[in-house]
C-alpha cells in the first residue's frame, strides 16, 4: 500500500512541474494525455485501485482523487495563461507605431480676404443687410455724378480714378453699387454691396491699386444719423467682439452729410496704446454718412421723405489688422506659403 | 495743410495748448495727423555770454570761457573754437541736453579740468551741415534765453488733413475760424489799410476783364520804390514754421498773405509788362508761355490768362510767367489779387499738370469779400518790408460779384436727419459761433446767411446741419436702439458662390486673388492675337499691365509659376473673379464671373505608405464633376476640342445645356515655354453664372433596400469610340442599371494596336424588389448586344 501512496506522491510532483513548464498549448494537451488521458498514469492508478486491500482501498481512493482534481485544475490554469500569452503575442505582431505621420491631404483654404469678407457679410447679415453686386467696369454717372462727385470737383483727386479706352472707368470704390440698387428698387433699403475697386495708387506696404470694399446703405422713412451710430456701433461689438467702442470724427464725403470718419477701440491693446495704433488707442476703420439729398434726387427718391446712411470700409485694411500682416501687396501674390497661413 | 501755433496765436487771444488745438480741430472734422515742436532738439540749450576767455592751463588750443547763461553764478565750460571772444553770445548746451546733431552734452573732465556744458557750432546744433566754429546769437538776446526763442522755433507745427469741400481751411485764418466756437474771445484781424503816397494807381496802369467768366473781381495795387532783397527775421521765420522757404521780401509777402489768408497773390513787376496794363482774357490757340518754373506751355482757348498790352505773363490762378517775375532789379510791383472761376481753373491746372498753391486754393473757391483786406495787408507789408510806398487807390474791376449765400433752415428737418432736437437758441448759439447770420422767418424756420469764406461748401440746409452736427460733437449725439437688426435675405453664407470657395477648400485647393490688370502682349503671345477683344487702360501703372484681364488662367499661371519658383511642386489652385472681354457679340462691358483652377504635382503630401497619384487632368476633371454633383447642376458633357493654351489631345470643352461654359486640358508646351513653365499642369476654366444658376436644391430620393447584383464586362474599343457614350449607351438599354464603373483600361502589348480596353462594372438595382438572376443575366446580355452592334467592341 505504502507503494500505491508513494506512487501518487511521485506523480504528483512531476505532474505540478510538467505542467507549470509547460510552454504551449499542444505541449499542455501531450501532458494531459499523459496524465488523464484513457492510458494516463492517473487513470491508470484510479483503474488499478480494485488491487488495493480493502482496508486502504478508501485513504488510496481519496488520494488518487484529489490528484486527479488538483491536476484538471492545473491543467485548466495553465491553459488560460497560455492563451492569454498567445493573445497577447500576437497583439504585439500586429502593432503599430501610432506616431507615424498620418495620411493628410491636402488642406486647401480661402484667401484671408475673401476670409475676413465673409465674417463681415455675415456679421451684417445677422443685423438685416442682404447682398447687392454691380460691376466693375463703371461709368462716371454712377461712379461720381449720382454720388455728387460731379466733374471738376475737388473730391475726385481722391480717386486716382482707372479710365478705359471708349470712357468707361474702373469702380474707384463700391458706392455705384448704392446708386444701381436704388435704381432699381423702391424704398426702404438695406443692403451691403462687397466688391474690388480700383484707384491708381502707386504700391507700397499700405496702398495696392487694386482693393477690395464692402459699401452699406440703410434707407427708410425717419432714418437719423443716432441711428447710423447705434447700427456701427452693433456692427464693431459683433465683429471685433464685446468690449469695443466706436468714436465718430466729422469728415468729408461727397455723398453723405453729415459725414464721419470712424475709429475702432484698438482690438489689441484695448485703447491703452500701441505699435498698431501708432499709441492713439484708436484704428481707423470705417468711413460713414447721412446720405446726401442730392444723391437721393440722382435716384428719384424723395429726400423730404426719405432719410439714410451710408457707410463703406476697406476689407484689406481689416484683414491686415486681424491678422497682423505687415503688406497690403502680399494679398494678390499668390505665395501659398502666405495664403496657407489662413 | 501746415499750421504755426503762433500765427494762429497772433490772429486769436486764447489759452488752449497745440495739443488741445489738435484735438479741438481733429473734434470738429479737420483731422490734425502732426503735432511738432519746432524747437526739439533745442531743449536745455541756452543763449550764454561769454565773460572772460582763458588758456587751458593744460592744452594749447583749448580755451576756458566763464560763461553768463541768465543764472546767479556762471558756468565754466572748456572750448575749442577759434572764434570764442569775449563778450560774444553763443548756445550753451548744458549737460543732458540732447543736440539734433546727434550728441548727447555730459559733464566732463578735458585735460583735467571739469566742463560742465558745451558751447555750440550749427553742426552740432543740427542746423547746418559743416561749420567752422561757434554759431554766433545776436548780442541783443538776453543770455539765458531758450535758442528756441532765439531761432523763432518756440512754436509747433500742426500737420492738418483738409478735406475736399473746406477751401476756406488752406489758411490760418480758416483755422482761428473754426477754433472760435472754444474760445471766448473774437477773432481780430490785424490793420490792413496802407499809407498811400505818390501817384494814382490810374495814372500808372489799368485791367480790364475780358473773360468776367473766368474772372468774376480782379483787384490790384501798385507799390513804387520797392527794393527787392532778403526778407526780416520774423519773416522768414513765419514761413519756416510752416516748411517754406524764403526767396525774397516781395515774393514772401505774397506767399505769407496767401498762407494767412488763403487768398492767392500774384507780384508782377510792372516795368517788365508791357504797355504797362493787365488784360484778363482767355487764351488764344497754342499760345505759348514760359512759366516760372521755367516749362514752354502751351495754352488753349478754355483757359484764362492775365495778359499784358501784348502776351499773356499768367495761367491765371496757376502760375506766372518767367519774364514778369519780380527779381532784384525790381522796384514798381503790380500786385494782384484775384478771384478765379473754380471749375475754369481747375480745368486749367488738370489739363497743364500744373498743381500749385494757388490753384489748389482757386479751385476750392477763395473768399470773395475778404480780397479787399487781403490787397490792402500785402501792399501794406511789401512797402514795409521792402521800403516802398504804396500807390494811392486799389482798382477792383468786378463784373460778375457773388452774393453770399442765404439758406432756409428748419429745426424739424434737423431733427429728422440727426434725431437731435434742438432748440432754437442751441441752433443760433451753435452756427453764429461760425459767424453764420441767422435771421427768425418764423417759429422753426430760419433764413442763414453763409460767411463769404465758406459760399462753394454751405448751400443747402442739410450743409447746415451737418455743421450743427459737428459743431455739437457727434459723441452726444444719442443713439436709439430702435432699428430692429434682424436677419437679412440671401443666406448667411452669401449664397452658392461662397458655398463653392468653402467646398473648393475642403477639397484641398488654395483660393488665390490675382490683379486684374494683365499684359496685352503676353496674352497675344500665347492665345494669337485678335482672340480677346481687350479692355484698355488709358494710363497703365506699367506697360506690362495694360490690360484687363480676359480670362483669370495667366493670372493663375504666373501664380502657379510663383509657387514652382518657390519649390513648392504640388499645387492645387482656385481663383475666382470677374474677367472682361468686349468682343462683339458680348453683351454690356463683357464683364464675366469667372471660376479658374490649376493642379500640378502629386494628389497629396509625400507619405512613408508609398507614392501619391499625380494630379493630372482626370483629378481636375473629378474635381468638377465632384462639384457638379455636389452643387446639383444637371450633367456637364466634357467634350475634346481644342484650345490656344491647351495641349492638342488633352483640351476639353464643358458643354452645360448645349453651351460652351468652360474649358480644361493640360497645358500646352509652347505656351508653358512661354511662361516658363513645365508643362505637366492641368487647368479649367468656367463661367459661374450659368453653373450657379442651374444649381438646385438636393431632392431626396428613397434609398434602395435591396440588394443590387453587380456584372463585369471588358471591352475593346477603337481610340476613337468615347467612354461617354458607351456609358450612355448601357443606361439607355435597361433601366435596372444603377450604376457603371471603369473599373480598368488597358492599352498595350496584349490588344490589338489601336485598341484599348476598358472594364465596366454594372450594378443592377431596383428600388421595388429584389432582382432575380435571370433578369440580371438577359439585361446584362441585351447590353453586350447593344454594345456590339453599336460600337461594334468586341467584349473580351
Ligand atoms: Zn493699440
Amino acid at each position: 500500500m505504502a507503494g500505491y501512496l508513494e506512487k501518487i506522491e511521485e506523480l504528483a510532483g512531476q505532474a505540478r512541474q510538467q505542467i507549470a513548464r509547460a510552454v504551449s498549448l499542444e505541449q499542455l494537451e501531450q501532458w494531459r494525455l499523459n496524465l488523464l488521458g484513457r492510458k494516463g498514469q492517473v487513470t491508470a492508478i484510479l483503474h488499478d485501485l480494485g488491487q488495493v486491500s480493502p482496508g486502504e482501498r478508501p485513504l488510496v481512493g481519496k488520494q488518487a482523487n484529489e490528484l486527479k482534481n488538483e491536476i484538471g485544475r492545473l491543467l485548466e490554469e495553465r491553459r488560460a495563461a497560455l492563451e492569454k500569452e498567445q493573445l497577447e503575442r500576437a497583439a504585439a505582431r500586429s502593432a503599430i507605431d501610432v506616431t507615424l505621420p498620418g495620411l493628410r491631404p491636402w488642406t486647401g483654404s480661402i484667401h484671408p480676404l475673401n476670409r475676413t469678407l465673409s465674417r463681415v457679410n455675415e456679421v451684417l447679415y445677422s443685423m438685416g443687410f442682404s447682398l447687392a453686386e454691380g460691376p466693375e467696369i463703371e461709368d462716371e454717372f454712377h461712379n461720381f455724378d449720382a454720388l455728387n462727385t460731379p466733374a471738376d470737383h475737388p473730391a475726385r483727386d481722391e480717386h486716382d480714378t482707372f479710365f478705359l479706352e471708349g470712357g468707361l472707368l474702373l469702380r474707384s470704390h463700391t458706392s455705384p453699387v448704392q446708386i444701381r440698387h436704388m435704381q432699381a428698387n423702391p424704398p426702404p433699403v438695406r443692403i451691403i454691396a462687397p466688391g474690388r475697386v480700383f484707384r491708381r495708387d502707386t504700391p507700397d506696404a499700405t496702398h495696392s491699386p487694386i482693393f477690395h470694399q464692402v459699401e452699406g446703405l440703410y434707407v427708410d422713412e425717419n432714418v437719423t444719423f443716432g441711428d447710423l451710430k447705434y447700427t456701427l456701433e452693433q456692427f464693431a461689438l459683433r465683429l471685433f467682439g464685446p468690449d469695443t467702442t466706436l468714436r465718430f470724427r466729422p469728415s468729408f464725403f461727397p455723398f453723405t452729410e453729415p459725414s464721419a470718419e470712424v475709429d475702432c477701440s484698438c482690438i489689441f491693446c484695448k485703447r491703452k496704446g500701441c505699435r498698431i495704433c501708432k499709441g492713439s488707442g484708436w484704428l481707423e476703420i470705417l468711413g460713414c454718412g447721412m446720405v446726401d439729398p442730392s444723391v437721393f434726387e440722382a435716384v428719384g427718391y424723395d429726400p423730404e421723405r426719405w432719410t439714410g446712411f451710408a457707410f463703406g470700409m476697406g476689407i484689406d485694411r481689416i484683414c491686415l489688422l486681424v491678422h497682423s500682416i505687415d503688406d497690403i501687396r502680399l494679398f494678390l501674390e499668390s505665395d501659398t506659403g502666405f495664403l496657407s497661413q489662413f | 495743410m501746415n499750421i504755426s501755433y503762433k500765427w494762429l496765436k497772433s490772429l486769436l487771444e486764447f489759452e488752449l495748448t497745440p495739443q488741445q488745438v489738435a484735438e479741438r480741430l481733429t473734434r470738429i472734422g479737420h483731422a490734425v495727423e502732426e503735432l511738432t515742436y519746432l524747437g526739439s532738439g533745442f531743449e536745455s540749450v541756452l543763449a550764454a555770454r561769454a565773460l572772460k576767455v582763458s588758456k587751458h592751463p593744460n592744452a594749447d588750443k583749448l580755451k576756458l570761457v566763464e560763461a553768463d547763461y541768465g543764472a546767479t553764478e556762471t558756468l565754466e565750460v572748456v572750448c575749442g573754437a577759434p572764434n570764442v571772444k569775449e563778450g560774444g553770445l553763443y548756445p550753451l548746451a548744458l549737460s543732458g541736453a540732447r543736440l539734433a546733431g546727434g550728441m548727447t552734452v555730459e559733464k566732463v573732465k578735458i585735460r583735467g579740468v571739469e566742463s560742465r556744458g558745451m558751447l555750440c557750432s550749427e553742426k552740432e546744433l543740427g542746423l547746418s551741415a559743416e561749420s567752422a566754429g561757434l554759431m554766433e546769437l545776436d548780442p541783443v538776446w538776453k543770455p539765458g534765453t531758450p535758442l528756441a526763442e532765439v531761432l523763432g522755433r518756440e512754436d509747433w507745427m500742426l500737420g492738418i488733413e483738409v478735406t475736399a469741400n473746406r477751401g476756406d481751411m488752406w489758411s490760418h485764418l480758416g483755422v482761428v475760424r473754426e477754433l472760435q466756437p472754444f474760445v471766448s474771445h473774437k477773432l481780430r484781424l490785424p490793420e490792413a489799410k496802407p499809407a498811400e503816397s505818390g501817384p494814382a494807381i490810374n495814372e500808372l496802369t489799368s485791367v480790364r476783364i475780358e473773360d468776367p467768366e473766368g474772372c468774376p473781381r480782379y483787384m490790384a495795387r501798385v507799390i513804387l520804390e520797392v527794393k527787392v532783397g532778403p526778407s526780416p527775421r520774423w519773416l522768414i521765420e513765419r514761413l519756416a514754421a510752416v516748411g517754406q522757404r524764403s526767396i525774397n521780401n516781395v515774393v514772401d509777402v505774397t506767399n505769407y498773405i496767401l498762407l494767412e489768408l488763403g487768398q492767392p497773390l500774384h507780384a508782377f513787376d510792372l516795368d517788365k509788362l508791357e504797355e504797362g496794363r493787365i488784360v484778363v482774357r482767355k487764351a488764344r490757340e497754342n499760345e505759348k508761355i514760359f512759366t516760372l518754373d521755367e516749362v514752354e506751355r502751351s495754352l488753349g482757348t478754355s483757359m484764362t490768362v492775365i495778359a499784358d498790352g501784348r502776351k499773356p505773363v499768367a495761367v491765371a490762378g496757376v502760375m506766372g510767367d518767367k519774364l514778369s517775375e519780380v527779381d532784384e532789379r525790381t522796384t514798381r510791383v503790380l500786385l494782384e489779387c484775384a478771384y478765379f472761376n473754380p471749375v475754369t481753373n481747375r480745368r486749367t491746372a488738370r489739363a497743364l499738370g500744373m498743381f500749385t498753391e494757388a490753384s489748389r486754393r482757386f479751385e476750392r473757391g477763395t473768399d470773395f469779400d475778404l480780397m479787399p483786406y487781403a490787397v490792402d495787408r500785402a501792399a501794406r507789408l511789401i512797402a514795409e518790408v521792402a521800403s516802398g510806398k504804396v500807390a494811392r487807390g486799389v482798382i477792383d474791376i468786378c463784373p460778375r460779384p457773388l452774393l453770399r449765400n442765404e439758406v432756409r433752415l428748419r429745426r424739424e428737418r434737423v431733427k429728422r436727419v440727426l434725431g437731435v432736437d434742438f432748440s432754437e437758441k442751441e441752433i443760433e448759439k451753435l452756427l453764429s459761433g461760425l459767424d453764420f447770420e441767422l435771421e427768425k422767418e418764423h417759429k422753426g424756420l430760419f433764413r442763414v446767411k453763409v460767411p463769404s469764406s465758406r459760399t462753394l461748401d454751405v448751400r443747402r440746409e442739410v450743409d447746415l446741419i451737418e455743421e450743427l452736427a459737428r459743431l455739437w460733437g457727434y459723441d452726444r449725439i444719442p443713439v436709439p436702439r430702435r432699428l430692429e437688426l434682424t436677419p437679412g435675405t440671401g443666406g448667411i453664407n452669401g449664397g452658392p458662390e461662397w458655398e463653392l470657395r468653402r467646398k473648393l477648400a475642403g477639397m484641398g485647393y488654395q483660393e488665390v486673388l490675382s490683379s486684374s490688370f494683365v499684359d496685352s502682349k503676353l496674352i497675344e503671345k500665347i492665345y494669337g492675337a485678335g482672340r480677346f477683344e481687350f479692355w484698355r487702360l488709358v494710363a497703365p501703372i506699367s506697360k506690362e499691365e495694360d490690360v484687363l484681364r480676359p480670362s483669370l488662367l495667366p493670372m493663375l499661371l504666373a501664380c502657379v509659376r510663383r509657387n514652382l519658383n518657390q519649390r513648392r511642386r504640388d499645387l492645387a489652385l482656385f481663383e475666382i473673379g470677374n474677367v472682361f472681354d468686349r468682343h462683339p457679340g458680348e453683351k454690356g462691358s463683357g464683364e464675366q464671373r469667372r471660376l479658374a483652377l490649376a493642379v500640378t504635382g502629386e494628389y497629396r503630401p509625400v507619405h512613408w505608405s508609398g507614392p501619391a497619384p499625380r494630379q493630372d487632368f482626370f483629378a481636375l476633371k473629378g474635381t468638377l464633376e465632384s462639384l457638379f454633383d455636389w452643387l446639383k447642376v444637371p450633367p456637364m458633357r466634357f467634350a475634346a476640342d481644342s484650345h490656344p493654351v491647351l495641349a492638342p489631345g488633352t483640351a476639353a470643352s464643358i458643354v452645360h445645356d448645349g453651351e460652351k461654359i468652360g474649358v480644361i486640358g493640360r497645358l500646352d508646351s509652347g505656351a508653358a515655354a512661354e511662361m516658363d513653365l513645365p508643362a505637366e499642369i492641368c487647368l479649367a476654366e468656367l463661367d459661374l453664372k450659368p453653373v450657379l444658376a442651374s444649381a438646385a436644391m438636393p431632392i431626396y430620393r428613397p434609398v434602395s433596400q435591396f440588394p443590387g447584383s453587380r456584372r463585369d464586362i471588358s471591352i475593346l474599343l477603337g481610340e476613337n469610340t468615347s467612354c461617354a457614350d458607351l456609358i450612355e449607351q448601357v443606361r439607355r438599354v435597361s433601366p435596372l442599371v444603377a450604376e457603371v464603373t471603369v473599373f480598368d483600361l488597358y492599352q498595350g502589348d496584349r490588344i490589338p494596336p489601336g485598341k484599348i480596353s476598358l472594364a465596366l462594372s454594372i450594378l443592377f438595382q431596383s428600388r421595388e424588389r429584389t432582382l432575380r438572376d435571370e433578369e440580371v443575366d438577359r439585361a446584362f446580355e441585351e447590353i453586350s448586344r447593344s454594345l456590339i452592334e453599336k460600337f461594334g467592341v468586341q467584349p473580351r
